[in-house]
């Protein structure tokens, strides 16, 4: 069992998160209602003037398919460039360590990987991409996506405070994004980062002579840049290939501790921004501790399946701060779970653990937070995830108890119902049908070999990750292959603008309809018996569309494994 | 709220133009001006990290104090007398070898319950000779696994007790001495709580190969 004596840190830091979410929350809703705050002195001259060059008056409110087709317009423009950068990286500048130019399925999947937040790498790093294209393909792409889905997280919402169709502009809603929350704070994470020792040169390599071996070069970077903007915009594709695990990327326990503050605060932050937005304050509660509860017990979970390896036993060795099979000395275990379950919940996908070792109970509980996606889920489009259950839980219970279903004024009808049921299915769809498709054409290959439902386990969570915009993997699936890329390509594109434009309609309608009074036949839902039918009905819901497949991944593996 | 345009403007326009306002924020300025203060800004803390944390080891090596190196004779099947590491302290299992660049990324390959690992597993636990060891410690898991990046340069201060046997009868140094070395480089993040207890085994060795030159001069 775990020492209570190693938990203090993590309840620490998870309440030091809560209170900033807090904080941040209220001041993302001031700027994404326009209200003045304290950076609009400097930021303020920048963003009119990068409007103006744009063309673009942001004043002017956009209906739903104008929102969405500005989103889409930029997200393939981006994705384009950096399927270009990727391919012709050989001829680029920044590339000391001579990485040739992509092929084109892994450039593909690598390009949309970042455009839709995954970071889902089919490549190493340190081999495969250049400085340049670290910089000016992903880098941008990692401060882009989540500006983007942060964008329509606020136009969602925006669809309750208004009747007169708009959910805002979309060029202001990602500048503002991009200028007032990510850079931001980008730029206070990097410097504690650096503070805390990780590396930040724009030197490629460092030679050293080692004790043991021949000399050798050690890829360096700017890695705390990196760092930041990959784990505070959900993102989650490592500078280097072991990600939050390598020391040069997560260099001592104080900057795990960063690193999953940084993955949390926007995620956590939406429902104190949503209450604001909604000049309703108990009615981000219910949001908040869904997320909440879901995400703690996952936690307790991890701890508990984690704790110990039973199939280790036998060898004797001492197991009393778990395993450590694939994890690193220097963090306790509550520190890499909370790591990765941060990580996994928050839809990052940086990995301070091998999750191809973690005990079969842990597996299933990070299959599970991608399953549900929004506790808290990625920025933006988490709490836009959590909103659309909520709604279709409001649905559920209205017909459950006779009641008129509406949410904060407005009614839940046929419409918003569609395309949530649409978002809550495809789900299942995208991961289960390339997983069938995988093993019935015998098209997924395992380095080492491993056994049946560990396979099974490693394509399932390939696609889920995928589909959920994750970007974790378990090792032993071998994914650089024309299939894995492009069937990989198609999931992450799903599972990123299907939810957004559902997302941005649903915002678009509520935002069409002129509030109603609450009457007598309104659910209350800032009331703890909605929290708790709320994280029921989630609960519930995913159990039913994914029980089975656990049962024949992480569950057999546990039940049958050890040969 | 103004009212809705009539016309609206073309999205390829503002999607070319916020592309390149990337490129100068994100991919230029904000990499730029931190790289510009880390030297200074990581000074304060922890002089050279901003670098990568490179220092000088005995002998004219260097070393970074992240990065674990290839310290072991667990790969020579028992055959000690040939290994030329069998005087040091040994780093944790990797299948990369500690390869920086070709061997990234490599993860633990085994999954939780595949019999390869328990047979690895029992393999390290032999041919470190813990298992012969009758210490408080036990068997310490750091030093008989993979860890997660491949490169991890620490083990447990358990990891470092148990093999003072072997570097002992091999260098010639009494247990009491190594102990005291080993005691000197345990090290922790800093702040009560905060993370295990480690001892960075490129440091040990580095340490333990000056005590032998001291003495040796001596």
């Amino acid at each position: 069992m775990i020492a209570i004596s190693t938990l203090p840190d993590v309840i620490v830091l998870i309440i030091l998160g809560l209170v900033s979410a807090a904080i941040v929350g209220r001041y993302m809703a001031k700027v994404f209602v326009g209200r003045p705050t304290f950076l609009d002195p400097v930021m303020r001259p920048v963003e009119s003037a990068l409007l103006r060059l744009m063309g673009v008056d942001a004043s002017r409110q956009m209906r739903w398919k104008e929102y969405a087709v500005a989103l889409l317009v930029l997200n393939a423009t981006a994705t384009v460039f950096v399927f270009v950068l990727l391919l012709l990286q050989g001829y680029l500048p920044l590339n000391y360590w001579n990485a040739p130019g992509m092929n084109w399925d892994l450039a593909v999947h690598t390009a949309l990987s970042f455009d839709t937040n995954t970071d889902f790498q089919h490549y190493t790093p340190e081999l495969q991409t250049s400085l340049f294209s670290s910089l000016f393909g992903l880098m941008m792409m990692m401060f882009l996506s989540a500006a983007s889905g942060i964008s329509v997280g606020v136009a969602l919402i925006r669809g309750f405070l208004r009747k007169d169709g708009t959910i805002g502009n979309f060029y202001l809603d990602v500048t503002q994004a991009f200028t007032r929350v990510l850079l931001p704070i980008s730029i206070l994470g990097a410097l504690m980062l650096i503070l805390a020792g990780v590396p930040q040169t724009l030197a490629q390599s460092v030679n050293i002579v080692p004790l043991a071996g021949p000399a050798q070069g050690i890829p360096l970077g700017p890695v705390a840049a990196w760092d930041s903007i990959e784990w505070l915009g959900s993102n989650g594709g490592g500078f280097y290939a072991a990600n939050g695990a390598s020391p040069l990327q997560n260099p001592s326990a104080i900057t795990n501790l960063i690193a999953i503050f940084l993955m949390l605060i926007i995620p956590f932050s939406a429902p104190f921004m949503f209450s604001r937005m909604v000049r309703k304050e108990g009615e981000g509660r219910p949001l908040l501790i869904a997320a909440l509860t879901i995400f703690l017990v996952a936690i307790l979970l991890f701890l508990y399946f984690e704790s110990y390896n039973p199939f280790l036993m036998s060898t004797g060795i001492s197991q009393a701060g778990g395993p450590l099979v694939g994890a690193e000395q220097r963090f306790t275990l509550p520190e890499s779970a909370l790591f990765q379950i941060a990580s996994v919940y928050g839809n990052v996908g940086s990995t301070s653990m091998s999750i191809g070792a973690l005990t079969p109970g842990a597996q299933a509980d990070l299959l599970w937070g991608m399953f549900i996606q929004g506790a808290p889920g990625g920025d933006g489009t988490g709490f836009g995830l959590l909103l659309i259950n909520t709604l279709l839980a409001i649905f559920v219970g209205g017909l459950m108890v006779g009641r008129t279903p509406e949410y904060l004024g407005k009614k839940i009808g046929k419409y918003e119902m569609r395309w949530s049921t649409v978002v809550i299915l495809s789900h299942p769809f995208a991961i289960l049908i390339p997983t069938a498709v995988a093993f019935i054409f015998g098209l997924a290959q395992f380095s080492p070999a491993g056994l049946p439902s560990h396979q099974f386990t490693a394509v399932l969570y390939e696609f889920t990750s995928e589909s959920a915009n994750n970007g974790s993997s378990m090792g032993s699936l071998i994914d650089n292959t024309l299939y894995f890329n492009l069937a990989g390509a198609v999931v992450m594109t799903v599972g990123r603008y299907l939810p957004m434009i559902a997302m941005l309609a649903i915002g678009g309608t509520l935002a069409s309809q002129s509030p109603l009074p609450p009457g007598p036949g309104t659910i209350k839902t800032d009331s703890s018996t909605f929290t708790v039918f709320l994280i029921l009905f989630i609960t519930i819901v995913t159990g039913l569309l994914f029980l089975p497949v656990l049962v024949m991944g992480p569950f057999a593996q546990g039940l049958l494994g050890g040969g | 709220m103004t009212e809705e345009s009539t016309h609206p403007v073309s999205p390829l326009r503002p999607a070319l133009v916020f592309l390149l306002a990337l490129l100068f924020f994100a991919s230029l300025a904000y990499p730029l001006t931190l790289t510009a203060v880390a030297p200074y800004l990581a000074d304060v803390t922890d002089p050279g990290s901003a670098g990568g944390s490179i220092v000088s080891g005995p002998n004219g090596t260097s070393y970074s104090t992240l990065l674990g190196e290839n310290i072991t004779c667990a790969y020579w099947n028992g055959n000690l007398s040939s290994c030329p590491y069998r005087g040091l302290f040994w780093s944790r299992p990797s299948d990369t070898d500690y390869q920086y660049l070709t061997g990234a990324g490599n993860e633990t390959p085994y999954g939780p319950t595949d019999p390869n690992l328990l047979n690895e597993t029992r393999y390290y636990i032999n041919e470190t000779g813990v298992h012969n060891i009758t210490s408080a410690c036990g068997i310490p898991p750091d030093i008989v696994t993979d860890s997660a990046s491949g490169v991890d340069p620490d083990i447990s201060p358990c990891g470092a007790l148990v093999q003072i046997p072997r570097v002992a009868y091999f260098t010639g140094e009494s247990q009491s001495e190594l102990t005291t070395l080993v005691n000197s480089y345990i090290r922790g993040s800093g702040v009560p709580g905060v993370g295990a207890m480690y001892v960075n085994v490129v440091e040990l060795d580095g340490g333990l190969i000056d005590l032998m030159a001291q003495q040796g001069a001596g």
